[in-house]
Protein backbone atom coordinates (compact mmCIF):
# COMPACT_ATOMS: atom_id res chain seq x y z
CA UNK A 1 0.00 0.00 0.00
CA UNK A 2 1.63 2.95 -0.80
CA UNK A 3 1.80 6.40 0.76
CA UNK A 4 -1.35 7.98 -0.98
CA UNK A 5 -3.16 5.13 -0.15
CA UNK A 6 -2.93 5.40 3.50
CA UNK A 7 -3.75 8.57 3.57
CA UNK A 8 -7.20 8.29 1.78
CA UNK A 9 -7.95 5.55 4.74
CA UNK A 10 -9.95 7.90 6.32
CA UNK A 11 -11.90 8.70 3.36
CA UNK A 12 -12.47 5.63 2.08
CA UNK A 13 -14.37 4.92 5.62
CA UNK A 14 -16.28 8.12 5.89
CA UNK A 15 -17.70 7.47 2.08
CA UNK A 16 -18.27 3.45 3.39
CA UNK A 17 -20.75 5.30 6.07
CA UNK A 18 -22.21 7.44 3.37
CA UNK A 19 -20.41 10.57 3.38
CA UNK A 20 -20.14 12.22 -0.04
CA UNK A 21 -16.40 11.05 -1.25
CA UNK A 22 -14.43 14.06 -2.11
CA UNK A 23 -12.24 14.82 -5.14
CA UNK A 24 -9.65 13.74 -4.01
CA UNK A 25 -10.45 10.33 -3.04
CA UNK A 26 -12.45 9.95 -6.53
CA UNK A 27 -9.51 10.95 -8.11
CA UNK A 28 -7.70 8.29 -6.69
CA UNK A 29 -10.10 5.79 -7.32
CA UNK A 30 -9.69 6.62 -10.53
CA UNK A 31 -5.85 5.29 -10.39
CA UNK A 32 -5.76 3.11 -7.98
CA UNK A 33 -7.98 -0.26 -8.22
CA UNK A 34 -6.97 -1.45 -5.15
CA UNK A 35 -8.17 1.55 -2.77
CA UNK A 36 -11.52 0.68 -5.11
CA UNK A 37 -11.54 -2.74 -4.41
CA UNK A 38 -11.22 -1.58 -0.49
CA UNK A 39 -14.20 0.70 -0.51
CA UNK A 40 -16.16 -1.83 -1.94
CA UNK A 41 -15.65 -4.40 0.83
CA UNK A 42 -16.24 -1.42 3.11
CA UNK A 43 -19.53 -0.68 1.78
CA UNK A 44 -20.54 -4.45 2.23
CA UNK A 45 -19.74 -4.32 5.31
CA UNK A 46 -21.18 -0.89 6.28
CA UNK A 47 -24.38 -2.31 4.66
CA UNK A 48 -23.80 -5.40 7.25
CA UNK A 49 -22.81 -3.37 10.73
CA UNK A 50 -25.74 -1.17 10.01
CA UNK A 51 -27.83 -4.12 9.79
CA UNK A 52 -26.78 -5.76 13.11
CA UNK A 53 -26.51 -2.59 15.33
CA UNK A 54 -30.01 -2.60 15.49
CA UNK A 55 -30.37 -6.19 16.71
CA UNK A 56 -28.25 -5.56 19.62
CA UNK A 57 -31.18 -3.64 21.70
CA UNK A 58 -33.97 -3.53 19.52
CA UNK A 59 -35.27 -6.75 19.08
CA UNK A 60 -35.93 -6.62 23.16
CA UNK A 61 -39.48 -6.33 24.22
CA UNK A 62 -40.82 -5.77 27.51
CA UNK A 63 -42.50 -8.71 29.22
CA UNK A 64 -46.54 -8.76 28.81
CA UNK A 65 -46.77 -8.12 32.42
CA UNK A 66 -43.94 -5.68 32.80
CA UNK A 67 -46.29 -2.69 33.64
CA UNK A 68 -48.14 -4.78 36.08
CA UNK A 69 -45.32 -5.36 37.72
CA UNK A 70 -44.21 -2.00 37.86
CA UNK A 71 -47.59 -0.83 38.82
CA UNK A 72 -47.65 -3.24 41.57
CA UNK A 73 -44.25 -2.03 42.77
CA UNK A 74 -45.02 1.44 42.95
CA UNK A 75 -48.32 0.53 45.21
CA UNK A 76 -45.83 -1.09 47.78
CA UNK A 77 -43.66 1.96 47.54
CA UNK A 78 -46.28 4.41 47.09
CA UNK A 79 -48.03 2.65 50.46
CA UNK A 80 -45.07 2.96 52.75
CA UNK A 81 -43.56 6.42 51.30
CA UNK A 82 -46.52 8.20 52.81
CA UNK A 83 -46.38 8.01 56.29
CA UNK A 84 -42.50 8.80 56.32
CA UNK A 85 -42.63 11.46 54.22
CA UNK A 86 -45.64 13.32 56.21
CA UNK A 87 -43.22 12.64 59.33
CA UNK A 88 -39.95 13.99 57.57
CA UNK A 89 -42.19 17.00 56.57
CA UNK A 90 -43.50 17.85 59.97
CA UNK A 91 -40.14 17.55 61.81
CA UNK A 92 -38.91 19.85 58.81
CA UNK A 93 -41.97 22.19 59.17
CA UNK A 94 -41.47 21.88 62.68
CA UNK A 95 -37.98 23.23 62.88
CA UNK A 96 -38.48 25.75 60.30
CA UNK A 97 -41.10 27.32 62.75
CA UNK A 98 -38.36 27.03 65.63
CA UNK A 99 -36.04 28.89 63.76
CA UNK A 100 -37.64 31.66 62.24
CA UNK A 101 -39.24 32.09 65.69
CA UNK A 102 -35.70 32.71 67.32
CA UNK A 103 -34.59 35.15 64.33
CA UNK A 104 -37.64 36.78 65.36
CA UNK A 105 -37.31 36.95 68.67
CA UNK A 106 -33.44 37.85 68.48
CA UNK A 107 -34.44 39.92 65.75
CA UNK A 108 -36.81 42.20 68.23
CA UNK A 109 -34.23 41.30 71.32
CA UNK A 110 -31.67 43.07 69.30
CA UNK A 111 -33.78 46.41 68.27
CA UNK A 112 -35.71 46.64 72.13
CA UNK A 113 -32.00 46.55 73.41
CA UNK A 114 -30.73 49.04 70.94
CA UNK A 115 -32.93 51.53 71.97
CA UNK A 116 -32.87 50.70 75.65
CA UNK A 117 -29.23 50.42 75.98
CA UNK A 118 -28.15 54.67 76.20
CA UNK A 119 -31.17 55.16 78.65
CA UNK A 120 -29.98 52.49 80.86
CA UNK A 121 -26.42 53.52 80.96
CA UNK A 122 -27.30 56.48 81.86
CA UNK A 123 -29.62 55.82 84.71
CA UNK A 124 -26.97 52.98 85.85
CA UNK A 125 -23.95 56.18 85.48
CA UNK A 126 -21.87 56.92 88.29
CA UNK A 127 -19.11 59.36 88.90
CA UNK A 128 -15.85 57.23 88.88
CA UNK A 129 -14.90 58.63 92.71
CA UNK A 130 -17.95 56.56 93.73
CA UNK A 131 -16.67 53.37 91.81
CA UNK A 132 -13.80 54.26 93.65
CA UNK A 133 -15.44 54.06 97.47
CA UNK A 134 -17.26 50.96 96.38
CA UNK A 135 -13.52 48.71 96.25
CA UNK A 136 -12.44 46.19 98.71
CA UNK A 137 -10.30 49.39 100.61
CA UNK A 138 -13.61 51.43 101.34
CA UNK A 139 -14.01 50.76 104.43
CA UNK A 140 -10.42 51.39 105.83
CA UNK A 141 -11.26 55.13 103.82
CA UNK A 142 -14.40 55.38 105.77
CA UNK A 143 -12.40 54.37 109.30
CA UNK A 144 -9.19 56.47 108.82
CA UNK A 145 -8.30 58.04 112.27
CA UNK A 146 -8.29 61.90 112.22
CA UNK A 147 -5.58 63.82 113.28
CA UNK A 148 -4.82 63.17 116.75
CA UNK A 149 -6.54 59.73 116.96
CA UNK A 150 -5.72 56.23 116.85
CA UNK A 151 -6.96 53.46 114.46
CA UNK A 152 -7.55 51.23 117.44
CA UNK A 153 -9.81 54.18 118.74
CA UNK A 154 -12.13 54.65 116.30
CA UNK A 155 -15.62 54.18 116.63
CA UNK A 156 -17.70 52.38 114.03
CA UNK A 157 -20.69 54.51 114.64
CA UNK A 158 -18.37 57.97 114.23
CA UNK A 159 -17.46 56.93 110.50
CA UNK A 160 -20.96 54.80 109.21
CA UNK A 161 -23.52 56.68 107.59
CA UNK A 162 -20.73 60.01 107.46
CA UNK A 163 -19.99 59.00 103.74
CA UNK A 164 -22.48 57.77 102.25
CA UNK B 1 -58.47 4.41 53.40
CA UNK B 2 -55.62 4.71 50.79
CA UNK B 3 -56.83 3.69 47.58
CA UNK B 4 -54.18 1.18 45.86
CA UNK B 5 -52.50 2.55 43.14
CA UNK B 6 -52.61 0.21 40.47
CA UNK B 7 -56.60 0.45 41.14
CA UNK B 8 -56.03 3.69 40.29
CA UNK B 9 -54.34 4.02 37.36
CA UNK B 10 -55.98 0.94 35.65
CA UNK B 11 -58.93 3.49 35.69
CA UNK B 12 -56.58 5.33 33.68
CA UNK B 13 -57.11 8.24 36.01
CA UNK B 14 -54.16 10.61 36.89
CA UNK B 15 -52.85 9.66 40.55
CA UNK B 16 -53.27 12.77 43.10
CA UNK B 17 -54.41 14.30 39.92
CA UNK B 18 -50.89 15.75 39.26
CA UNK B 19 -49.55 15.81 35.74
CA UNK B 20 -49.79 12.68 32.83
CA UNK B 21 -50.96 9.59 33.73
CA UNK B 22 -48.37 7.37 35.36
CA UNK B 23 -49.56 4.32 33.79
CA UNK B 24 -49.60 5.53 30.00
CA UNK B 25 -46.13 7.33 31.08
CA UNK B 26 -45.15 3.68 31.38
CA UNK B 27 -47.29 2.42 28.19
CA UNK B 28 -45.58 5.01 25.79
CA UNK B 29 -41.92 4.54 27.32
CA UNK B 30 -41.30 1.38 28.21
CA UNK B 31 -40.22 -0.48 25.01
CA UNK B 32 -37.55 2.21 24.82
CA UNK B 33 -36.54 2.47 28.08
CA UNK B 34 -35.95 -1.34 27.96
CA UNK B 35 -33.96 -1.00 25.16
CA UNK B 36 -31.52 1.36 26.26
CA UNK B 37 -31.25 -0.81 29.42
CA UNK B 38 -30.53 -3.79 26.71
CA UNK B 39 -28.55 -2.20 24.62
CA UNK B 40 -26.05 -1.94 27.58
CA UNK B 41 -26.70 -5.20 29.52
CA UNK B 42 -27.39 -7.69 27.03
CA UNK B 43 -29.60 -9.64 29.21
CA UNK B 44 -33.43 -9.26 29.04
CA UNK B 45 -34.16 -10.08 32.93
CA UNK B 46 -31.35 -7.39 33.97
CA UNK B 47 -32.63 -4.83 31.59
CA UNK B 48 -36.16 -5.31 32.94
CA UNK B 49 -35.40 -4.23 36.61
CA UNK B 50 -33.19 -1.44 35.60
CA UNK B 51 -36.56 -0.56 33.37
CA UNK B 52 -38.24 -0.93 36.40
CA UNK B 53 -36.71 1.00 38.89
CA UNK B 54 -36.65 3.53 35.97
CA UNK B 55 -40.39 3.39 36.71
CA UNK B 56 -40.04 3.39 39.86
CA UNK B 57 -37.99 6.46 40.23
CA UNK B 58 -40.24 8.29 38.14
CA UNK B 59 -42.87 7.68 40.40
CA UNK B 60 -41.24 9.10 43.10
CA UNK B 61 -41.01 12.05 40.51
CA UNK B 62 -44.05 11.74 39.29
CA UNK B 63 -45.93 14.94 40.68
CA UNK B 64 -43.41 16.77 39.71
CA UNK B 65 -42.39 15.47 36.10
CA UNK B 66 -45.01 17.77 33.95
CA UNK B 67 -43.64 18.31 30.44
CA UNK B 68 -43.75 14.94 28.36
CA UNK B 69 -40.72 16.31 26.19
CA UNK B 70 -38.57 16.53 29.40
CA UNK B 71 -39.83 13.41 30.95
CA UNK B 72 -38.69 11.24 27.84
CA UNK B 73 -35.34 12.92 28.18
CA UNK B 74 -35.37 12.13 32.23
CA UNK B 75 -36.54 8.32 31.52
CA UNK B 76 -33.78 8.08 28.43
CA UNK B 77 -31.44 9.59 31.20
CA UNK B 78 -32.26 7.50 34.12
CA UNK B 79 -32.10 4.30 32.47
CA UNK B 80 -29.13 4.72 30.90
CA UNK B 81 -27.28 5.55 34.24
CA UNK B 82 -28.66 2.87 36.07
CA UNK B 83 -27.48 0.12 33.05
CA UNK B 84 -24.02 1.07 33.18
CA UNK B 85 -24.23 1.21 36.74
CA UNK B 86 -25.38 -1.96 37.02
CA UNK B 87 -23.10 -3.34 34.80
CA UNK B 88 -20.18 -1.97 36.00
CA UNK B 89 -21.13 -3.78 39.63
CA UNK B 90 -21.71 -7.06 38.00
CA UNK B 91 -20.15 -7.64 34.82
CA UNK B 92 -22.38 -10.06 33.92
CA UNK B 93 -21.99 -9.42 30.18
CA UNK B 94 -21.36 -12.80 29.79
CA UNK B 95 -24.89 -14.01 31.22
CA UNK B 96 -26.19 -13.07 27.66
CA UNK B 97 -29.96 -13.42 25.55
CA UNK B 98 -29.80 -16.59 24.06
CA UNK B 99 -33.14 -17.23 23.44
CA UNK B 100 -34.18 -14.30 20.47
CA UNK B 101 -36.70 -13.65 18.88
CA UNK B 102 -38.64 -16.62 20.50
CA UNK B 103 -42.40 -18.24 19.82
CA UNK B 104 -41.39 -17.60 16.44
CA UNK B 105 -41.62 -21.04 14.66
CA UNK B 106 -38.97 -21.58 12.13
CA UNK B 107 -37.67 -24.19 10.25
CA UNK B 108 -34.20 -25.15 10.72
CA UNK B 109 -32.82 -23.55 7.71
CA UNK B 110 -33.86 -20.63 9.92
CA UNK B 111 -32.67 -21.57 12.89
CA UNK B 112 -28.91 -21.89 11.55
CA UNK B 113 -29.25 -18.35 9.95
CA UNK B 114 -30.77 -16.95 13.21
CA UNK B 115 -27.88 -18.61 15.52
CA UNK B 116 -25.16 -17.24 12.85
CA UNK B 117 -26.99 -13.61 13.39
CA UNK B 118 -26.74 -14.25 17.26
CA UNK B 119 -23.05 -14.82 17.28
CA UNK B 120 -22.31 -11.58 14.62
CA UNK B 121 -24.75 -9.65 16.93
CA UNK B 122 -22.65 -11.07 19.84
CA UNK B 123 -19.34 -9.84 17.90
CA UNK B 124 -20.58 -6.52 17.16
CA UNK B 125 -21.81 -6.71 21.40
CA UNK B 126 -17.80 -7.03 22.29
CA UNK B 127 -16.84 -4.47 19.86
CA UNK B 128 -18.82 -1.82 21.09
CA UNK B 129 -17.65 -2.79 24.65
CA UNK B 130 -13.94 -2.29 23.68
CA UNK B 131 -15.00 1.57 22.24
CA UNK B 132 -13.83 4.57 24.12
CA UNK B 133 -16.47 5.44 26.58
CA UNK B 134 -17.51 8.44 24.82
CA UNK B 135 -17.88 6.76 21.79
CA UNK B 136 -19.67 4.06 23.20
CA UNK B 137 -22.51 5.44 25.81
CA UNK B 138 -23.67 7.61 22.51
CA UNK B 139 -23.94 4.43 20.13
CA UNK B 140 -25.70 2.49 22.65
CA UNK B 141 -28.30 5.22 23.30
CA UNK B 142 -28.70 4.78 19.62
CA UNK B 143 -29.54 1.62 19.33
CA UNK B 144 -32.65 1.66 21.18
CA UNK B 145 -35.63 2.51 18.88
CA UNK B 146 -36.77 5.74 18.10
CA UNK B 147 -33.68 7.63 19.44
CA UNK B 148 -32.77 10.74 17.44
CA UNK B 149 -29.65 12.16 17.80
CA UNK B 150 -31.15 15.44 19.71
CA UNK B 151 -33.13 12.38 22.41
CA UNK B 152 -29.66 11.32 22.71
CA UNK B 153 -27.96 14.24 23.36
CA UNK B 154 -30.49 15.07 25.66
CA UNK B 155 -29.61 12.46 28.00
CA UNK B 156 -26.25 12.64 27.61
CA UNK B 157 -25.75 16.55 28.25
CA UNK B 158 -24.70 17.07 24.71
CA UNK B 159 -25.38 18.89 21.33
CA UNK B 160 -27.43 17.21 18.65
CA UNK B 161 -24.13 17.83 15.93
CA UNK B 162 -21.51 16.41 18.60
CA UNK B 163 -23.67 13.34 18.73
CA UNK B 164 -23.95 12.41 15.08
CA UNK B 165 -19.86 13.10 14.97
CA UNK B 166 -19.21 10.57 17.91
CA UNK B 167 -21.88 8.33 16.47
CA UNK B 168 -19.78 8.44 12.85
CA UNK B 169 -16.68 8.16 14.35
CA UNK B 170 -18.22 4.94 16.33
CA UNK B 171 -19.13 3.71 13.18
CA UNK B 172 -15.96 4.38 11.75
CA UNK B 173 -14.30 2.24 14.71
CA UNK B 174 -16.47 -0.38 14.26
CA UNK B 175 -16.15 -0.89 10.67
CA UNK B 176 -12.22 -0.83 10.55
CA UNK B 177 -12.53 -3.77 13.50
CA UNK B 178 -15.17 -5.77 11.72
CA UNK B 179 -14.01 -8.81 10.02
Amino acid sequence: MSTACTEQRERLLDAALGQQPPVELLAHLRSCPRCAAALAELRGRSERLNSLLPLVARHAEPSPDFRARVLSAADRRGSKSPLFRRWALAGFAAACVAVAAWLTYAEIDGRREARVVPVERIAHWRAPSDVFLEVAGAQNLRTIPRLGQSIVSVSVTQTTGGLK
Amino acid sequence: MTRPFAAAVSADQSWRGAGPDFNRLIAENQRRVLQIAYGVLGNTADAEEVAQETFLRAFRKFPSLREPERVKAWLNRIAFRLALNRQRASRRRAVRDTTWHGGQPASTGDEAARANERLLVEQLREQIAALPERLRDVLQLSLAEGMSAGEVGAALGLPAATIRSRLHSAKKLLLERMK
